[in-house]
């Protein structure tokens, strides 16, 4: 935890909440459903550039501002939940469990695609 | 808004790493666990308080809690499970994360509503 690694976790932290809350207001102009299909999308993706990133060899100050910084702040595990929740608890209970299950089910699959890319493009 | 979420993200991401580099590195993935539990109680509270003004909320919910937890690296930890056999630990992994999130979210929820009962009775 050195004071490079920890201002790059800050910087790229700081951008990706950002990005975050920028692709989400976007999404949520033309997407008008239940599925909350902003938060989907960003953690999606979000897992497969990780994944990537996680095949190289990345030093650890730039795996910081990129991977635990940018990539970290631009996902969401709560705001997952969050909605969720909202969803199992109000008319639509099977909208929210879809949203569940397919997050985790694309999020592991989107990371393991973007482990087999990344080793391709070593 | 944006100012105010990406420096709040900012924090929310550094304390992440705080917490990680104070857990350390184990097979299960524990570190991620803690922080996103954590979050989804977290922000389920916060978006509750309804006397609490909504850019504050914005800021801390979009920017802090939602940098302190983490998605992607919970993918990718699922994958390296996936991939290298551990599917003990990997069912273990998404179950305790999928009910712990949303029991944790259920607990934030009600915790705001009784704060912001309370504060109006205060008021009275």
């Amino acid at each position: 935890m050195t004071p490079a690694c920890i201002l790059s976790v800050a910087l790229g932290g700081g951008m990706g909440a950002v990005c975050r809350a920028a692709c989400s207001h976007f999404i949520k102009a033309y997407w008008h459903g239940s599925f909350p299909l902003a938060t989907f999308c960003i953690n999606l993706l979000g897992s497969f550039v990780l994944g990537i990133l996680g095949a190289w060899s990345l030093s650890a100050q730039l795996y910081a501002l990129l991977g635990t910084g940018f990539l970290g702040g631009f996902t969401t595990f709560s705001t997952l939940h969050v909605e969720a929740l909202n969803l199992l608890r109000g008319k639509l209970p099977a909208v929210g469990m879809g949203y569940l299950c397919a997050s985790y089910l694309c999020g592991i699959a989107a990371a393991v695609a973007g482990l087999a890319l990344g080793m391709q493009c070593l | 808004m944006y100012l105010q979420i990406g420096l709040c993200g900012a924090l929310g991401a550094v304390s992440r790493y705080a917490i990680s580099c104070w857990v350390g590195t184990h097979p299960f993935p524990l570190s991620t666990l803690i922080v996103n539990l954590a979050g989804c109680f977290a922000l389920a509270l916060v978006n509750n308080l309804s006397g609490v003004p909504q850019k504050v909320r914005t800021a801390v919910g979009t920017g802090f809690i939602g940098a302190f937890t983490t998605f992607s690296t919970f993918s990718k930890e699922n994958a390296v499970l996936l991939l290298g056999h551990n599917y003990i630990l990997l069912a273990l992994n998404i179950a305790v994360s999928m009910l712990g999130g949303l029991c944790a979210a259920y607990v934030g929820t009600r915790c705001g509503l009784m704060l912001c009962a309370r504060a109006k009775e205060g008021k009275q």
